[in-house]
């Protein structure tokens, strides 16, 4: 069947790109359903917002109050979670005050959910189940993060110091500035160099974070490593999933570094939390996953940038 | 009248845009390439290609995400060449009819492409000119060449041809004096006869 166009403002929206969003909608919530997770809808705009300033929310001002865009359900939902304990996903625009790239839009659709429980290996089960819902055929493979390092940069994160971060930016002729952290450093290294080359053969895991990206996941002292994992295929990075962090202290200094780190970068006041860390105390432990839907679409269907694989992108609201 | 400091404002990264000017220890230069580094959660980087508008350099910068840098007083103005008296180019603006003077030390080898009345992009930084582009395509007179064979098509061979502005051309064996060729000022080459 030769693919219609509806054309509106300038714009095609190609029929076979409705056919496919509607199609591959209805196959995760199928599978969501098949696992026994309920889809729940939490409000868009909400009084509070994560503080962390690389997921930057969209504030809105309104009857002279401040709200939030939401850049993620995870504060909603926890607060569903801490009252109501179960498995629950939303699927659902989230909003980020991010630049427009070729895999960034202001406003995307998060496939986000939660398993009751000690559900870690469980939900990337279902992760990779899902990916095979866009990818029939794919393999995985996992690899810790510290690993990345050594492959692409031959950096041991756990010995180099300042100057080795130094050469090796100067041997890729990546310019810095002298006075970044080691943490700067590999974020760039990670983001300029290293990433790239992930997920090009098989879907890939990479997991076992260090602290300092532990992010609100559950951190194991004994074994050192954060219990997360972040997905990539073809160098994106498609999902982003905790054994979530349950522990009051650790949420909240979590949150008190971002807002500091929003004070240090963003000219204004950090949204709050407080409703959140109320609900963390009744935290059940469950595990998250939070995936990008416009991506992983984006990326089966061939498209070079984000916005080919949305009805209405920014550049055509 | 104090003197008054006119403050540039500043640009964060989130700006950034082709074409965007900007101050580097400085200096006027302009963004080229715009490549956002975003590793997920941590910190995210700006790398951007830059040219330095005063040396025509091209050089790479990462930033911070989110960090500001100071907007240069860079501007591009269509202006309309006049002539030329004792090394000075005269250009007017044709909206205003302001001229302003331009040193041949700034025009450099534009200077070959310029011919009266044409249009060329001049760019003021704090007002002052710093920089003149010619349009992409310019018609000019041959005024001296070797006569070639006349007809002789098939060789497909080149003769060096001077132009009524000085710029030298290599064109084909066809082209004599007298006749008008269009070149592309960009790279110095015979387009076609015009």
């Amino acid at each position: 069947m030769a693919p219609m166009s509806l054309e509106t403002n300038n714009a095609l929206i190609s029929k076979s790109l409705i056919e496919k969003r509607a199609f591959y909608k209805k196959e995760v919530r199928s599978l969501l359903e098949s696992w026994g997770v309920l889809e729940v809808d939490v409000p868009a705009l909400g009084q509070e917002a994560c503080p962390d300033p690389s997921s930057l929310p969209i504030e809105i001002s309104y009857q002279n109050q401040s709200y939030f865009l939401q850049p993620s359900p995870e504060y909603f939902i926890k607060r569903l979670l801490a009252d109501s304990p179960g498995s629950y996903y939303s699927l659902a625009p989230c909003y980020r005050d991010d630049p427009i790239t070729d895999f960034h839009n202001k406003e995307f659709l998060m496939l986000e959910y939660y398993l009751l429980g000690n559900t870690y290996e469980k939900a990337r089960s279902l992760t990779e189940e899902i990916i095979k819902i866009f990818y029939p055929k794919a393999h995985f493979t996992s690899v810790p993060y510290e690993s990345i390092f050594e492959q692409y940069l031959n950096l041991d994160l756990n010995k180099a110091t300042l100057l080795d971060y130094h050469h090796i930016c100067q041997q890729h002729s990546l310019d810095y500035d002298p006075s970044w952290s080691k943490q700067d450093l590999e974020d760039l290294l990670f983001g300029s160099i290293c990433q790239k080359h992930l997920g090009k053969d098989s879907v890939l895991f990479v997991d076992k974070f260090p602290y300092e990206h532990r992010a609100l996941s559950y951190f194991d002292k004994k074994q050192n490593f954060s219990y997360r994992f972040e997905v990539f295929i073809h160098g994106v990075e498609i999902a982003n999933g905790y054994k979530e962090c349950t522990e009051f202290e650790e949420n909240y200094k979590r949150i008190v570094s971002w807002e500091r780190q929003w004070r240090q970068s963003v000219n204004s006041k950090p949204p709050e939390s407080k409703k959140f860390l109320s609900a963390v105390k009744d935290l059940p432990e469950c595990s998250g996953v939070a995936f990008g839907f416009d991506r992983i679409l984006m990326l089966c269907l061939k498209k070079e940038r984000l916005c080919q694989s949305l009805l209405f992108p920014w550049s055509n609201l | 009248m104090l003197n008054s400091i006119f403050i540039m404002p500043t640009i964060s990264t989130n700006e950034f845009r082709n074409g965007t000017k900007i101050l580097l220890d400085g200096q006027p230069c302009v963004i080229i390439d715009n490549e956002c580094v975003k590793p997920g959660k941590g910190q995210a980087f700006n790398r951007v290609k830059i040219r330095h508008l005063l040396t025509g350099r091209v050089l790479e910068k990462t930033f911070k995400s989110g960090e500001s840098v100071e907007a240069a007083d860079v501007l591009e103005q269509e202006m309309q060449y006049l002539y030329a008296e004792q090394e000075i180019f005269y250009f007017m603006d044709q909206s205003t009819y302001e001229q302003i003077e331009v040193p041949a030390s700034i025009l450099k080898e534009t200077q070959q492409w310029l011919k009266e009345q044409e249009l060329c992009t001049v760019t003021l930084f704090n007002g002052q000119p710093i920089l003149v582009t010619p349009a992409n395509f310019v018609s000019l007179e041959v005024v001296e060449t070797d006569p070639g064979l006349k007809g002789d098509t098939s060789s497909g061979g080149s003769k060096p041809a001077t132009l009524s502005s000085g710029a030298v051309v290599k064109v084909p064996l066809f082209v004599q004096i007298g006749e008008r060729i269009k070149v592309d000022t960009r790279d110095g080459t015979y387009v076609s006869r015009d």
